[in-house]
This record gives structure tokens, sequence and C-alpha cells, in this order.
């Protein structure tokens, strides 16, 4: 069943066109990331499926159902505003935002109870949210969606400006909200080890437009090049860079150029790059495989896009 | 109705947890509200005397005095109310979130407004007592009769109110303007036109002049005539009506803009 449909989306800010006849769909019970550089359109888009923006053009259907009669189905937790009330605790948010919504009562209460446990905010429950830390503040917001008890969650960079701690811990939180509450998630997110451990599916924008969708497995596999890491003695300077751009592989120069990794689909293309090396006599200090990873995958489409 | 009630109650909730949190703020408020009045009513029986009059017939004006005054803050609070909470639900960031309820924006500020009207009216009467008390001026509060007409009357009250809020969505400057705005409305409830026909058209003003036609007449609500109630109930209807009206469409046009997220 798809939980979220999006027709043909368009939409302009004056002449800017933020987003550009964009469609793609969601089913129901999976986590799909939304990725794409900055300004690309994908804040819009999460807004528009909340109908906080009108779109010029398009169509928004939850559950089959026009979006602008959905809001009892969709939640939602944005980036780079604060969501909750910062003069009140965690419960109090809590109660208050269900009750915006209409709800209350003894299940609620209990829900509440239920879902600060959960989330180890049980002993933070009656501090204000303005003393809180960033990633507390994230997870009462993100518990705010919960007692809302809607089907399809929307969060905008939800593990932005997180420490490692607090982003492992959101990280898994998400995992656990979509596979135990049956809830459909769609994130955006610049962090590609988030896409890669948690979403099943991926729309990737840039400049208003859809590049690519497709399964976050299907991705991998498409992709599935070998990278290799080969580590030089010394940095390369920049002649030799470009001679080395020259033979046209997908390079990338890392570590002030102490470091270049490649992508290669055959294993004799990494003696091409020897060869270069050698005639130009830098010396190696090391080379190895590097696993696959989404953030590579996510540059070369981005790339090819740029090319 | 239930998820109205619910609303209801969470709204009243934090009120009183703000007035607790900013205890300080809500104390210091009290007080300037009483030494603004006091200051008021000392001044006019200062003019009074000056001017020969006995501080017996000082005693209607200061009625009527103390219940303009008392309208007049009951208006302002659910005026404002409105308006304000637009803008700072704007400017923190909670607005996107209101509006992603099941129940539309302008019914959530509505009933967030009656609760903060309720609170507002119950410390406004505590208020009145102490002011009673310590000019010594007793008058007679008869709570129902005021608080009969009031209800009716501040739904034209909440339409300005959601009229000025929904202006404020798409018009970033309007704060200022609100402020101005607050002391145009004192003229509601002070200048009387002869005719009911002119004084029904003006948003609350019937209802301010019925009120002191029973505090000041010493009469109650069943003395108020059918065509009273007509004047009063259409009044409210109409601007309330138009307050939701343009409301809605400042909210549509805010979604076009990309204007609901940051101030
Ligand atoms: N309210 C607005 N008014 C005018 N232009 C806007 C508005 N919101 C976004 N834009 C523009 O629309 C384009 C898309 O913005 P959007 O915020 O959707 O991108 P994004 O993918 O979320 O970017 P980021 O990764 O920086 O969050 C950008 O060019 C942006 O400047
Ligand atoms: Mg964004």
């Amino acid at each position: 069943m798809k939980a979220i449909e999006v027709e043909n989306l368009t939409k302009y800010y004056g002449k800017v066109k933020a987003v550009d006849n964009i469609s793609f769909e969601i089913e129901k019970g999976k986590i799909c990331g939304i990725l794409g550089p900055n300004g690309s359109g994908k804040t819009t888009t999460i807004k528009s499926i909340c109908n906080l923006i009108i779109p010029d053009k398009g169509n928004i259907k939850i559950f089959g159902k026009d979006n602008k009669k959905s809001a009892e189905h969709i939640s939602a937790v944005f980036e780079g505003t604060r969501n909750l009330y910062w003069r009140l605790t965690p419960k109090e948010n809590l109660r208050y935002f269900a009750g915006i919504r209409g709800l209350g009562g003894r299940k609620i209460e209990n829900n509440i109870d239920i879902l600060l446990d959960k989330f180890n905010l049980t002993d933070k429950k009656d501090v204000m949210v303005n003393n809180l830390s960033r990633g507390m503040q994230q997870k009462v917001a993100i518990a705010m969606t919960l007692i809302c008890d809607t089907e399809i969650i929307l969060l905008d960079e939800p593990t932005l400006g997180l420490d490692v701690q607090s982003f492992m811990n959101i990280k898994d939180m998400l995992a656990d909200i979509a596979s135990s509450m049956n809830k459909t998630i769609l994130l955006s997110t610049h962090d590609m080890n988030l896409v890669q451990d948690i979403c099943d599916d991926v729309v990737i924008l840039n400049k208003g437009k859809v590049i690519a969708q497709d399964s976050v497995e299907k991705l991998m596999d498409m992709f599935e090049s070998m990278t290799y890491e080969i580590i030089l003695a010394e940095s390369l300077s920049k002649s030799d860079k470009e001679c080395l751009l020259s033979i046209d592989y997908d390079l990338y120069f890392i570590n002030n150029k102490t470091k270049i990794e490649v992508d290669i689909f055959d294993i004799k293309e990494i003696y091409d790059i020897i060869d270069k090396l050698k005639e130009k006599n830098i010396l190696i200090k090391e080379i190895k495989q590097k696993d696959n990873n989404f953030e590579r995958i996510y540059l070369n489409i981005t790339n090819e896009e740029v090319n | 109705m239930k998820k109205f009630y619910y609303l209801f109650k969470v709204s009243v909730e934090k009120i009183f947890k703000e007035l607790k949190r900013y205890k300080f703020n809500t104390i210091s408020d009290l007080i300037l509200f009483y030494v603004l009045f006091m200051a008021m009513f000392l001044g006019i029986q200062g003019f009074g005397t000056s001017l020969g009059v006995s501080s017996a017939d000082m005693g209607d004006s200061l009625e009527g005095f103390i219940i303009g005054y008392f309208l007049w803050t009951v208006m302002i609070m659910s005026f404002v109310d409105i308006a304000y909470n637009v803008i700072d639900d704007a400017n923190k960031g909670t607005l996107e979130q209101l509006n992603m309820s099941n129940i539309n924006l302008s019914q959530i500020l509505v009933v967030r407004s009656m609760a903060n009207l309720l609170v507002n009216v119950l410390l406004s009467i505590v208020l009145l007592f102490i002011i009673m008390y310590t000019t010594n001026k007793w008058i007679e509060l008869k709570i129902l009769s005021i608080v009969i007409p009031i209800f009716i009357g501040i739904f034209s009250i909440l339409g300005i109110g959601l009229i000025c809020g929904g202006l404020a969505l798409i018009f970033k400057k309007i704060q200022s303007l609100l402020n101005l705005a607050q002391f145009f409305l004192i003229g509601l409830v002070t200048v009387f036109p002869k005719s009911k026909f002119i004084s029904g058209l003006i948003p609350f003003n019937y209802v301010a002049g019925k009120i002191f036609f029973i505090v000041l007449g010493g009469n109650s609500f069943v003395d108020l005539s059918v065509l009273d109630y007509g004047i009063m109930i259409g009044n409210s209807i109409f601007y309330f009506a138009i307050g939701l009206l343009v409301f809605n469409q400042c909210v549509k046009i805010a979604k076009k803009k990309g204007l609901l997220g940051q101030y």
C-alpha cells in the first residue's frame, strides 16, 4: 500500500524554482531518505506533503486521499526551528501537542510515560526543554510525533548537529520506530551513514529534480564498484593531479592529496593508475580495497548529474 | 466535541504553567495594572475635587470608570491574544506544528483565546476586588449579568484579532500597528453613538453600552430586550465570520508564499 504519493510537484518562490515537477511514492512501513545538496528542494517537498506549503502544480496523496484532508495521518519535525515550547517540560510538551490534535485522557497520559521511558527521558521529564541538550530536544520532538500517533512521520534533517552518541541513539530509535511501531518515515538528511544503516529507499534531488529513486540495496548493487584507496608518500603537485585526472577515472583526492580514492569496475584498471604514478615518480605507501559505501554512491550520482 | 475539550484543557494548563514559571513577570504585570488604575483613579478624583464636584457624585463615574477599564482589559486580552500569539508561535517555530493539527488553525487560536480569556477574567476580578478594597468603593458586581453579554460580544473582538493575526502572517511589520490598534479599541467601549443601528455596526460597542446599562442602571441581563440580544449576537457573528474568512485566506496566502516557517 502506498503511504505517500507525490505527483508532478512543482513549487516556485517568486522566480526561484524550488521543486521542479517531481514524482515519487513511498510504501507503507518503509523508511525513505530524501537526499540532495543544499537548496535542492528537500524541505520544500516535505512541507508540501505536510500541507504547510501549497504547491503551484501537482498532487500529493496520503493513503490515496488528498493531503489537505489527511492531517490526522501526518506528523513532522522540522529543521532549524524549535518544534517544541521551550518553557514547557517534555511531559507538558507531549501533553500539549496531543491536546492540539484533540487527544487526551488516561490513555495519552499512559503513552506519555511509556514514550518518555522508552527515550530515556524519564529523569528529565520535569526539566524545561530549554535546558535540555540538543540531542534530548530532538528526542522529545520525535516523541511528540509519536504521541500524535500518526501513521506517517516526516523528519527534516533529524540528526543535524548531534554528537556521535546522540546520532547513534536517534538512528537506533528511528529504526525501532519503523519496525516495531509500523510507521512510515520520510526523512531528509545529508548523512549517508544514516541512509545506509536505516533507509529502505532513497529519493535523490538535485536542483529541484529527482535524479535517482530506488531502494538503497539496489543502488548499492548497481554501483557495486570496487573502491581502492592509494596512500602516497607525499602530497601530489597540481600538475601531477591534473595528469592523473586525464586518465578519466572517478578519482577523489583526500587528506591534502596524500590519498587517492578511485572507483573501478575492472581490477586491471588499477594498473593504469599505478603506471601513471610510476611514470610521475610518485611513491606509493599503501594500496587497499575499501568497502562499498553509500556516500560514494551518492557522490557518483550527483556528480554524474553535474557533468 | 471531546477534542475541543482536550484542546481547551491543555490551553488552560499551559497558561497557568507559564504564569507560574514567569512568577516575576506575572506579579509585576499585576502590580503595573494596579498602579496604573490607581493613578488614573486618583487623577480623576483630583480632577473632580478641583472642579468642585463632591466625592459622593464621584460614585457613578467611578463605577463607570471601573467597568470601562475592566471591559477594555478583557477586550485587549482577547484581541492581543490571537494576534500576538500568531506572531509569537511563528517566532518560536511552533506555528507549523499547530498548523499540522486536524483541528483548523483558526479554531485552535479561538479556543486558546477563550482559555486565556477565562484565566484573565478570573485574574481581573481578583484585581478588581483588591482595587475596591483599597479604594473602599464597593460596586455591586453582578458577575452573571456582565459575563453573559461579554461572552456574546467577545466574538466580535476575536474576529478582529483573527484579521490582525492573519495579516501579521503575511506582513511581518505589522507588530507596531497592533500596539496602536489596542488604543483604538478604547474607543469601542467609551464612545457610544446615539443610534442603535450605528452602535450595532461597530464591533463590541453595543455590548459595552449594555454592560454600562446593567451595572450603572442597577439592571440585570434579563432586562435586555430580544432586539438587544439580536443586535449583540448579529454583531458578533458578523465580525467573527469575517475574521475567520480573512484569517483562513491569509493562511492560504502564507502557505503559497512559504511564510509559515521562519518569521
Ligand atoms: N520561503 C522561501 N522563500 C523563498 N525562497 C525559498 C523559501 N524556502 C526555500 N526557498 C528556496 O527554494 C530552494 C529550495 O529550498 P529548500 O529549503 O527546499 O532546499 P533544501 O533541500 O531543504 O536545502 P537544505 O539542504 O539547505 O536544507 C532554495 O533555492 C531556497 O533558497
Ligand atoms: Mg532543508
